[in-house]
């Protein structure tokens, strides 16, 4: 068995349900990310997935407004990301997502998430999704 | 940081100039410069993501949206950008394909 690398930071973030805060999300990684001179070239790939992730969080849960914990682990070699909520989920059968049609207005948000990450897990239900995302430095 | 929104004509084209962060909560005023400038009878529109530092799902969904608008009027709707960071975002969704990309306002100009 690898030897598992070394957990670096552990920072967790709980994002009010309002897309204005999602800006606020972004602040928050960047400033968990940057001290790590690994991660700096992949902090805006990082940013832009966990911005889609809640986002998309915001969006299925638009009666009960719970709020989204976002948890980010820095290893040596690796970031982790995830995103929880306790919205509606969605249907599973969408994943993995194809490459919407070139002329959709909506739907580039979770083909985005697989494109800039290295492994994407969802689980989604009735009470929830939890998003884990992970990006090797 | 909020977005700010310019226009300018050069050329034949109307230049919608960024700067800041375009996502869910800022790409509502996008929105309304495109229609507004097509409402206006401009049909060829390039928008100028040089000075954009985040752009997301939304965003790239006004952009598709406002090509769309164009289309119909057989306009064109090109993406101004020499970012890395944002091209990728085009290159990754194939949307390189079907905007037309500048890497300058320069290419623009009569």
């Amino acid at each position: 068995m690898d030897n598992p690398s070394r957990l670096l930071k552990v920072s967790r973030y709980v994002l009010e349900p309002s897309v204005s805060g999602l800006a606020l999300v972004r602040e928050f990684l960047k400033a968990t990310l940057m001290p790590f001179p690994p991660a700096q070239p992949h902090v805006y790939d990082i940013l832009s997935a966990t911005h889609e992730a809640c986002k998309n969080a915001i969006e299925h849960d638009p009666v009960a407004r719970h709020p989204v914990d976002v948890a980010c682990k820095v290893f040596e070699d690796v970031v982790v990301v995830k995103v929880s909520d306790r919205g509606n989920g969605f249907d599973p059968d969408i994943l993995p997502p194809q490459p919407p049609d070139p002329e959709a207005t909506t739907g580039w948000g979770l083909f985005l998430i697989y494109s800039l990450m290295d492994n994407v897990d969802i689980e989604t239900g009735r009470d929830g999704t939890w998003v884990t995302m992970t990006k090797r430095l | 940081m909020e977005l700010e929104v310019t226009t300018r004509e050069v050329g034949d084209h109307t230049v919608i100039k960024l700067k800041g962060e375009v996502d869910i909560y800022t790409a509502p005023s996008l929105r309304e410069t495109i229609v507004d400038t097509v409402e206006k009878g401009r049909y060829k529109i390039a928008v100028d993501l040089d000075e954009v530092v985040f752009l997301d799902s939304t965003g790239l969904g006004v952009l598709v949206g406002g090509l769309k608008r164009v289309k119909q009027h057989d306009g064109e709707l090109g993406i101004i950008c020499n970012q890395e960071k944002i091209l990728r975002i085009f290159k990754i969704t194939g949307l390189t394909k079907i905007f037309v990309m500048y890497d300058s306002v320069s290419e623009l100009e009569p």
